[in-house]
């Protein structure tokens, strides 16, 4: 299995207020894709969160792929992320100033995984960027070119776990399931988990797994 | 990938850093400057003496001797008998004695008495001698020898008459206007007093002051200002120094230029201490502006730092980033701080030296250099440790 959560429950350390998160039992399993809705402010960021490993789970037990994030050290967790995880946010995916290729060549670099040009320029094209836009600064590039060389960025360490954060919101119907399907496609190709959030119910046809937030949590506020 | 990083973020905010730039070339201009400047005057004014082992005058400061009989400057309070330049000069140990009777002025400029042995003992520099741009040494008493500056700001040429009056000031009360001089020769530019002095003969000294005075070359002064000793041997320097202290005509004192010279360096290192820390703390200022426009930019680039974050960069890569920017201008305004100095003793050297008759020589790279363009560097790694700082934070909590 992937995702494990056990009697998860995550609060702001040193705040007072009850628990913002609060996830009983909850499995994802290897190359599930998971579509999770619900409305701004119901926790979905925080579980982004804590499955990269930004935050540490205040009670339970969270084992993604096997590993139980709560018992690492901030350096480890940063290793984690940086070898299991991509991640496409709604916007800012891209250094603006860098080109298509030094974006995805900044992520592989972290990883250290040694990973030359050539699968770059395969994965954009996978991407569909003609070659022309490659080495232009990405801010001159379009919202819809950029939230695919966004993908690129956050799957070239080839992660098992994919999470996006309403990575669509920025962009129009046609470019939204045109995204949609490639992220889908690729993370099925190379049987990644995807666990994709959005407070847009209409998304969920992409998925085979929908679930709304509250199903998931039992959070109160 | 971390200084393409740095480098071509700096790029991207270009707008803001170039403020910055501006002012840390600036400080970093300021600096070397003043360090420059510094190390000019000191070679300036080392090199105003050479070869001259005792410099005899009347019982005064030493440094007060020093100033009126090389640097022309204030008045002699006493001056010494003819007598005591014989006996001077006359002591086995001498290898020549050059007697100097400073006192009068011409538009500004000292007038100095002396003979044609000047231009063969006194020397500047390394041991250089003084050389003629045109024409030769006096010979007749109303002949006058020019300094290359007093030459070139007064305009004369060979063969120009002039007067030559009382008194220190550009404008005396009591002007000699029968006594003309004929400029015979001027001396090439030594970057010394030298260049600033009008030189005539003993004889010539004499004329000004004697109203009959004729034409003639016997003329023997009553006193002088000061001698030039040369010796034969080191050796006997502080010996001959004793003995002139002890002379019992009259009260004499022997001072060593270099000696002297370092006693008047210690003098000017306060002004130097308070020149070196004003500057340093315009570079503290630029260093503390540079900081605070990082730190300011932490706020709009948090979303940078987020990304970063999530494709796997630690908070101590992004503290490292940081500096690293930081360092990065550092480097851009030191090579435009030492462009504008480079530029600027250009512009400045033809003003300089034929104003003030400083002599600059071209920048190079000393060890004193190195050592400021070192100091920059560590002076901004601890100033951007605050923003750097700042980031690891900032980084830590994303």
């Amino acid at each position: 299995m992937a995702i494990h959560f056990n009697d998860v429950s995550f609060s702001y350390p040193g705040s007072s207020r009850q628990s913002i998160l609060s996830i009983p039992d909850w499995v994802v399993n290897d190359g599930e894709q998971v579509f999770v809705h619900g409305p701004s402010g119901c926790g979905k960021s925080t579980l982004l969160n804590l499955l990269s490993g930004f935050f540490k789970p205040s009670t339970g037990s969270l084992e993604v792929f096997g590993q139980n994030l709560g018992n690492m050290s901030p350096r480890q967790r940063d290793r984690f992320r940086t070898h299991n995880i991509g991640y496409v946010f709604q916007q800012y995916n891209l250094i603006p100033y860098l080109s298509a290729i030094e974006n995805v060549q900044l992520a592989a670099y972290f990883s250290k995984s040694g990973i030359g040009t050539q699968p770059i320029l395969e994965m954009l094209g996978l991407l569909q960027l003609p070659a022309t836009e490659h080495h232009k600064p990405v801010r001159n590039l379009s919202v819809g070119q950029q939230q695919r060389i966004a993908i690129a960025r956050a799957l070239i360490n080839q992660p098992k776990l994919i999470l996006a954060d309403e990575p669509t919101s920025s962009l129009d119907q046609a470019n939204r399931d045109a995204f949609i399907s490639l992220l889908l496609k690729i993370a099925q190709e190379k049987t990644m988990t995807v666990i994709f959030v959005s407070h847009d119910l209409s998304l969920s046809h992409h998925f085979a797994t929908a679930k709304a937030m509250d199903q998931i949590s039992r959070s109160t506020n | 990938m971390l200084i393409k990083l740095a480098s071509k973020s700096l790029n991207d905010r270009r707008s803001s850093v170039f403020l910055s730039f501006v002012a840390m070339a600036i400080s970093v201009f300021v600096l070397m400057g003043v360090e420059y400047v510094r190390g000019q005057a000191k070679e300036s004014f080392s090199n105003t003496v050479s070869g001259m082992d005792l410099i005899v005058g009347a019982r005064t400061g030493q440094l007060n001797l020093l100033l009126y009989s090389v640097f022309r400057m204030g008045t002699p309070t006493n001056n010494i008998e003819w007598n005591s330049f014989l006996d001077v000069a006359n002591n086995p140990d001498v290898a020549w004695a050059v007697p100097v009777s400073l006192g009068d002025s011409h538009q500004g400029y000292r007038v100095l008495g002396t003979t044609v042995d000047y231009f063969k003992h006194y020397s500047f520099g390394q041991k250089r001698q003084l050389e003629f741009r045109e024409g030769r040494q006096f010979s007749a008493t109303l002949d006058v020898v020019l300094g290359s500056e007093v030459a070139a700001q007064l305009n004369y040429k060979l063969g120009d008459k002039l007067v030559l009056a009382h008194g220190i000031g550009s404008t005396s009360f009591k002007v000699h206007e029968e006594q003309k001089f004929t400029v015979t020769g001027v001396l090439a530019p030594t970057g010394t007093p030298v260049d600033r002095t009008v030189h005539i003969s003993l004889a010539g000294m004499e004329a000004i002051h004697e109203a009959d005075s004729t034409d003639n070359a016997e003329l023997e002064p009553d006193s002088i200002t000061a001698i030039f000793v040369g010796l034969k041997t080191r050796f006997a320097t502080f010996q001959l120094q004793r003995d002139i202290g002890d002379y019992k005509q009259e009260p004499l004192m022997a001072i060593l230029p270099g000696v002297a010279l370092s006693e008047l360096w210690e003098m000017m290192s306060a002004i130097e201490g308070i020149l070196q820390l004003i500057s340093s703390l315009v570079l503290f200022a630029a260093l503390m502006g540079m900081a605070s426009m990082m730190a300011a930019t932490i706020r709009e680039r948090r979303n940078e730092i987020r990304l970063l974050r999530i494709v796997g960069a630690s908070p101590m890569f992004l503290a490292v980033l940081f500096e690293l920017e930081a360092l990065l201008l550092a480097s851009i305004s030191i090579t435009g701080g030492l462009l504008m100095l480079v530029a600027g003793v250009i512009l400045a050297a033809d003003f300089l030296s034929s104003n003030y008759g400083l002599f600059l020589a071209e920048i190079s790279l000393t060890s004193q250099t190195l050592w400021l363009i070192a100091l920059i560097y560590i002076a901004t790694f601890i100033i951007a440790a605050i923003p750097a700082l700042a980031a690891y934070r900032e980084a830590s909590q994303s």
